[in-house]
C-alpha cells in the first residue's frame, strides 16, 4: 500500500493506527533483514497510536500522515532513544532532543518505530561499514540495499513501514532506494532543517524522504520542509517558478553507467517525451571534477564535525587511563571509531592541513563552484535533467578487499547533485534481468514539489508500474 | 638601559566577555557564578546534530566596540572553524572568525600617541578546567559558547606603562559602551601581551606571549620583567625563544608556560553551520547615532563645562553609572558652581549605586554649596535618597539638619574639648592625631552638621586661645 492509500483509508477508518503501528511494530521485531538497530518502546509507541486512533474518530487529525509508523535512520536523534550512528564510539548514547524533522512528523501524529542501520557516520555505499551488522536487501537478497540509508531503504523496500527518514550527503539516500526499488528524495539543501541530523559535511547533509513513490515523499516533505530557527541554512522554498516543459539527459553522467541503467534513463526519456516534455541538449562539464571534490570537501568537514567525538562529554571512552587528554581521546577515537571513519577524518584534516589547503580544499571548493554554475546555466535551458543514480546494478553482498577509491567512484552518479544543491528524486526500475536500477529526476533548486509531481507521472508511466 | 640601546615592542591581545543575556550561538543564559554545568545544552556542548544560531546581540555589541575603536566595520564578514582539540572545547573547534573579521584598522590615542587596533573578531568562549586535590581534571562548560570579541592591537606599544594604560583605557571604553562588565578578575577581560625587543631601526626581535595577567597593574610588571629579561639574554649572548610565558604575581617575574616551536595549524575554514554577516550602511549608523559618549570624550567636556580638572573629570568618569547620576543631577542645577560639589558628593557615597533621584540630588548639592548644611550632612540625605526618595529642602528645615556654625560651633566645641581633657593635651604637644580625634569628636556631637575645616579652624582657636 502507498503512503496515499493508507492516508486515505486513515482518513474513512478503513484503517486504524493501532492496527498499523502494531503490524510495523512485529515486523521490526522480527527484523529480518537487520534493518534497525533499535526500536522504540512497544507500549509508546502503542499509545500514541491509541490517541491517533481518538483524532480520527473525533475528525481531528493531526495531518494526513496522522498514525502512520515510520523509521528513522540512526543518524539522526530521536529523543529518549539511542542513537549509534553506526558507530561503536555511540554504543551507549541516548539522544538528549529530538530532531526538528523528527519533532515536526511526530507534531503530525507520525510514530517512529525504530532507528535504522547505516553505513559508520553516513560514510559508506552499502552499510558494510556499519559497526554492527550489515543489512540485506529485502528484494535483492544477494545484494546490498546501498548506502549509506541501507536500513531504511530496507524497512521501506520489506513493507515495514510507509516511509522513512534517511540522510543524503553523497547520494546516500537516492542510491539505497534504487538498490532497494523503491523513491527516494534528496532535498534542496538547506529547504529540510539540519538540526538533529548528526553532522558528517554540513555543506551537502540534507535529510532525505524514502518511500514507495514520488507522491510518498512529496507527501513527507511537505510536513518537514522549510525554514527551522534552530538550522541557520535552512530556508522556506520560495515560490518556485513553475518548471518549463524540456528536459536533458546529462551525458557525462549517462556515458559514464553501464548498459541496463543506460537502458532505464532512455525509458525515462520516452516517458518525458509523452508527457510533453521536449528534449533539448545541455553541457555539464565540470562534472568530471565531481568526485575529488565531493571527496576532499565532505572529508575535510567531516574531520571537524566528527572530531566532538572524543569519549569526554558522551560517547565511549577508553578505559586505560590516560597521561594526558591527547592520549584519552586518540585512545578513545582509536578504539571505538571504524576503519573508514579515520581514513576519511585523516584525509580531511590533510586537506584542510596548512601547506595543503591551497592546493587541496581550496581547489575542491573552487571546482564545486564550477559544477553549482554549470546547473545554474543547464537549468536556463532546460526544466529537468535525468541521469542514473548508479553506475551499475548493485554489487553482490560481502565483498571484501574492494580498494576504497573503487567505491568513492561509484557516487559518481549522486554526488553531482549534492555539490550543486539541487533536488534530485531516484525513482526505481528493473533491469531485464530483474535487477534493481534507478533514475534521477533533478531541476533547479526549490523546485521540489514540482519535481516530485513530474517524478510521480514518470513513475506511474513505468513499463512495469 | 632600556630605552638607550633597545626598545620594546608590545602587542595586546584581549579578549572581552560581552554581557548579552545569552550566548552567542545559543538561548542559554551567561550569568557568572551559576552552579556548574547548569547553563548548558546540546548546542554549546557540541552535542551530535546541535547547529549554532547567532545572537544578533552580540554582532551589535562587536560594531559598538568597533566604531568606538575608529574601526572600518566590514559589510561583509564570516564565521571560521579555528580546529583544536582540548577538554574545554567541545566541538574540537571553536567558531571565531579568522579571514574576514568584523572590525578592522581602528586606532586608540594613549597620551597623544596612536595605537593601532589591527581587528575586533567575535568568537565563543570555552569551559574552565579545574583541577582538584587528587590530581582528577574538572571541567565547567558554564562559559562554553558566552560571546567574546577578540581586540588585537599593533605592535605599537612601547612601554610598560603604555600596556598598562592601554588596557586600561580599553577597558573602560568597553565599560561605557556597556557592553561588557570587563572585570579581570571574573575574567570578563583577558589580556596577553607579545613582547620582543630591537634595537631601534632594526627588525623585529623574537617574541614570547604573555598569559595569566590577572589585573592591569601586574601588565606594567610583566612587560617591565619581560623586556629586562630578554635584553639581559640578547646582552649575553644569548638567543630569544619564542615561547608562552605565564606570569608569576608571588615574585612579579614571567616563566615559561609551554614552548611554541611550531605554530598550531587550526585548519581553519569558513563554518558552514552559518552564513556570512551582510550589513550595510543604514545598519552600522543607527548603531552609530547610539553609541553613548566615551570617557574621554565625557571627560572633555567636563573640563571644558564645568571647569573640572582632569583629576576631577578622571576620578568622575571611574564608572559609567556615576557619569550618568551626575548628567542627570546636573541638570536640575540652578548654579554652575555647585557641580564641582555634586561631582565630589556622588563620588563620596558611590559604592556601586548612585542615588537615583537627580532634582533632589541637585537639591542636596546646592545646599551644601551655599553653606546651609556641612558636606557631611549633604553626604548622608544622599545616601539616604537612595533607599527611598524625599524631599532635601524640605528635609533639611523639618529635620533642621542646617549647617552648625559660629557661636553654636564654638559651644559644641568647647563642650567636646571639656570631655576629653586628655586630647586637648595632645594637641598641645603637637599630635594630629588628637586632633581629628576631636574633631570626630565635634562632628558626632553636631550630629554632623559641622563644617569639618571650620571645626578645626576653631578648635585650634580655642585650644591654642586658652594658653
Amino acid at each position: 500500500m502507498t503512503l496515499k492509500t493508507i492516508s486515505e483509508k486513515l482518513a474513512v477508518k478503513e484503517l486504524s493506527p493501532v492496527e498499523l503501528v502494531a503490524e510495523a511494530l512485529d515486523k521490526a521485531e522480527k527484523d529480518g533483514f537487520g534493518c534497525y538497530i533499535s526500536t522504540v518502546d512497544r507500549d509508546r509507541a502503542l499509545k500514541s497510536a491509541v490517541e491517533s486512533e481518538d483524532r480520527y474518530i473525533s475528525k481531528k487529525p493531526l495531518s494526513p500522515l496522522d498514525g502512520i509508523p515510520f523509521a528513522v535512520k540512526d543518524n539522526i536523534l530521536v529523543s529518549g532513544m539511542r542513537m549509534t550512528c553506526g558507530s561503536r564510539m555511540l554504543e551507549d548514547f541516548t539522544a538528549p532532543y529530538d530532531a526538528s524533522a523528527v519533532k515536526r512528523l511526530t507534531d503530525a501524529g507520525c510514530v517512529v518505530i525504530g532507528k535504522t542501520n547505516l553505513d559508520e557516520f553516513g560514510m559508506g555505499s552499502s552499510t558494510e561499514n556499519s559497526a554492527f551488522f550489515p543489512t540485506r536487501n529485502p528484494r535483492y537478497p544477494d545484494r546490498v540495499p546501498g548506502g549509506s540509508s541501507g536500513g531504511s531503504a530496507a524497512a521501506v523496500s520489506a513493507g515495514h513501514v510507509p516511509f522513512a527518514l534517511g540522510s543524503d550527503t553523497g547520494g546516500s539516500v537516492r542510491q539505497p532506494a534504487a538498490f532497494c526499488g523503491i523513491c527516494g528524495l534528496k532535498p534542496t539543501y538547506g529547504s529540510v532543517s539540519r538540526y538533529g541530523l548528526t553532522g558528517f559535511a554540513s555543506s551537502l547533509d540534507v535529510i532525505g524522504i524514502l518511500a514507495d513513490d514520488p507522491e510518498g515523499c512529496s507527501t513527507v516533505y511537505d510536513i518537514i520542509s522549510g525554514k527551522d530557527e534552530f538550522d541557520a541554512t535552512s530556508h522556506d522554498l520560495n515560490d518556485a517558478e513553475a518548471i518549463p516543459r524540456t528536459f536533458a539527459v546529462c551525458e557525462e553522467l549517462y556515458s559514464a553507467a553501464d548498459e541496463d541503467q543506460r537502458r532505464a534513463v532512455d525509458e525515462c526519456s520516452v516517458i518525458l517525451q509523452e508527457l510533453g516534455f521536449r528534449r533539448v541538449s545541455v553541457s555539464l562539464s565540470s562534472i568530471q571534477y565531481s568526485i575529488p571534490a565531493y571527496y576532499i570537501i565532505s572529508s575535510a568537514e567531516a574531520s571537524s564535525n566528527l572530531a566532538r567525538f572524543d569519549g569526554i562529554r558522551y560517547g565511549k571512552r577508553h578505559e586505560e587511563a590516560s597521561d594526558s587528554t591527547d592520549d584519552l581521546v586518540s585512545k578513545s577515537r582509536g578504539e571505538y571509531l571504524g576503519i573508514e571513519v579515520k581514513r576519511r577524518t585523516l584525509l580531511g584534516c590533510y586537506a584542510l592541513s596548512a601547506g595543503q589547503r591551497e592546493d587541496w580544499y581550496q581547489k575542491a571548493m573552487t571546482a564545486r563552484k564550477m559544477i553549482a554554475a554549470d546547473f545554474a546555466s543547464a537549468f536556463k535551458n532546460c526544466g529537468i535533467i535525468i541521469a542514473p543514480t548508479a553506475p551499475s546494478v548493485p554489487p553482490v553482498a560481502g565483498r571484501t578487499n574492494i580498494p576504497p577509491v573503487e567505491i568513492y567512484r561509484s557516487d559518481i552518479m549522486t554526488v553531482p547533485a549534492s555539490l550543486a544543491g539541487i533536488p534530485a528524486v531516484s525513482i526505481p526500475f528493473e533491469t531485464q534481468d530483474h535487477l534493481p536500477t534507478g533514475v534521477q529526476i533533478m531541476s533547479s533548486k526549490d523546485g521540489d514539489k514540482e519535481l516530485l509531481s513530474v517524478s510521480q507521472k514518470i513513475y506511474s508511466m513505468r513499463k512495469d508500474s | 638601559m632600556m630605552t638607550d640601546r633597545y626598545e620594546a615592542v608590545i602587542g595586546i591581545e584581549t579578549h572581552v566577555e560581552l554581557k548579552t543575556e545569552t550566548k552567542i550561538f545559543c538561548s542559554c543564559p551567561t550569568k557568572f557564578g551559576a552552579e556548574p554545568n547548569t547553563q548548558i545544552c546540546p548546542i554549546c556542548m557540541g552535542y551530535p546534530g546541535a547547529l549554532p544560531s547567532l545572537n544578533k546581540k552580540v554582532v551589535d555589541y562587536a560594531i559598538r566596540a568597533g566604531l568606538a575603536l575608529n574601526c572600518e566595520i566590514a559589510r561583509y564578514s564570516k564565521h571560521d572553524r579555528k580546529n583544536y582539540c582540548y577538554p574545554d572545547l567541545p566541538k574540537s573547534y571553536q567558531i571565531s572568525q579568522f579571514e574576514l573579521p568584523l572590525c578592522r584598522n581602528g586606532h586608540i590615542e594613549i597620551n597623544g600617541r596612536r595605537i593601532g587596533i589591527t581587528r575586533v573578531h567575535i568568537e565563543e568562549d570555552a569551559g574552565k578546567l579545574f583541577h582538584d586535590r587528587e590530581g582528577k581534571t574538572l571541567i565547567d562548560f558554564n562559559r562554553c559558547g558566552v560571546p567574546l570579541i577578540e581586540i588585537v592591537s599593533e605592535p605599537d606599544i612601547r612601554t610598560p606603562e603604555e600596556a598598562s594604560e592601554y588596557v586600561s583605557d580599553l577597558r573602560e571604553i568597553m565599560l561605557f559602551l556597556g557592553i561588557s562588565d570587563v572585570k579581570m578578575n571574573e575574567g570578563s577581560l583577558r589580556a596577553d601581551v607579545n613582547v620582543s625587543v630591537r634595537r631601534p631601526g632594526e627588525k623585529a626581535g623574537t617574541k614570547t606571549e604573555i598569559k595569566n595577567i590577572n589585573s592591569i597593574r601586574f601588565i606594567e610588571k610583566a612587560v617591565w620583567f619581560e623586556t629586562e629579561r630578554q635584553i639581559n639574554l640578547l646582552e649575553s649572548g644569548h638567543r630569544i625563544i619564542s615561547e608562552t610565558r605565564r606570569f608569576n604575581e608571588n615574585n612579579d617575574t614571567t616563566e615559561p608556560m609551554r614552548e611554541k616551536e611550531t605554530a598550531d595549524d587550526y585548519r581553519y575554514f569558513p563554518d558552514p553551520d552559518l552564513p556570512p554577516i551582510i550589513l550595510n550602511d543604514q545598519y552600522i549608523d543607527e548603531i552609530k547615532n547610539t553609541l553613548p559618549p566615551l570617557p574621554s570624550d565625557i571627560r572633555k567636556r567636563y573640563i571644558k563645562d564645568f571647569g573640572f580638572s582632569g583629576n576631577l573629570a578622571e576620578r568622575l568618569t571611574v564608572s559609567p553609572d556615576v557619569c550618568e547620576a551626575f548628567n542627570a543631577a546636573a541638570a536640575f542645577l540652578t548654579e554652575k558652581k555647585a557641580a564641582e560639589v555634586l561631582a565630589n558628593l556622588l563620588l563620596s557615597v558611590y559604592d556601586g549605586t548612585s542615588p537615583t533621584d537627580p532634582a533632589q540630588t541637585a537639591a542636596a548639592a546646592e545646599l551644601v554649596y551655599e553653606g546651609t548644611i556641612s558636606s557631611a550632612t549633604g553626604k548622608a540625605l544622599i545616601c539616604e535618597l537612595k533607599t527611598g526618595l524625599f524631599d532635601i529642602r524640605l528635609s533639611v528645615e523639618t529635620r533642621d539638619l542646617s549647617q552648625i556654625r559660629g557661636e553654636e560651633l564654638k559651644k559644641a566645641a568647647v563642650g567636646v574639648m571639656n570631655a576629653d581633657k586628655e586630647a586637648v593635651q595632645s594637641v598641645l604637644g603637637g599630635k594630629e592625631k588628637a586632633v581629628k580625634k576631636l574633631i570626630g569628636g565635634i562632628m558626632k556631637a553636631t550630629h554632623g552638621r559641622a563644617d569639618a575645616a571650620e571645626a578645626e579652624k576653631i578648635l585650634k582657636e580655642l585650644i591654642f586661645q586658652k594658653e
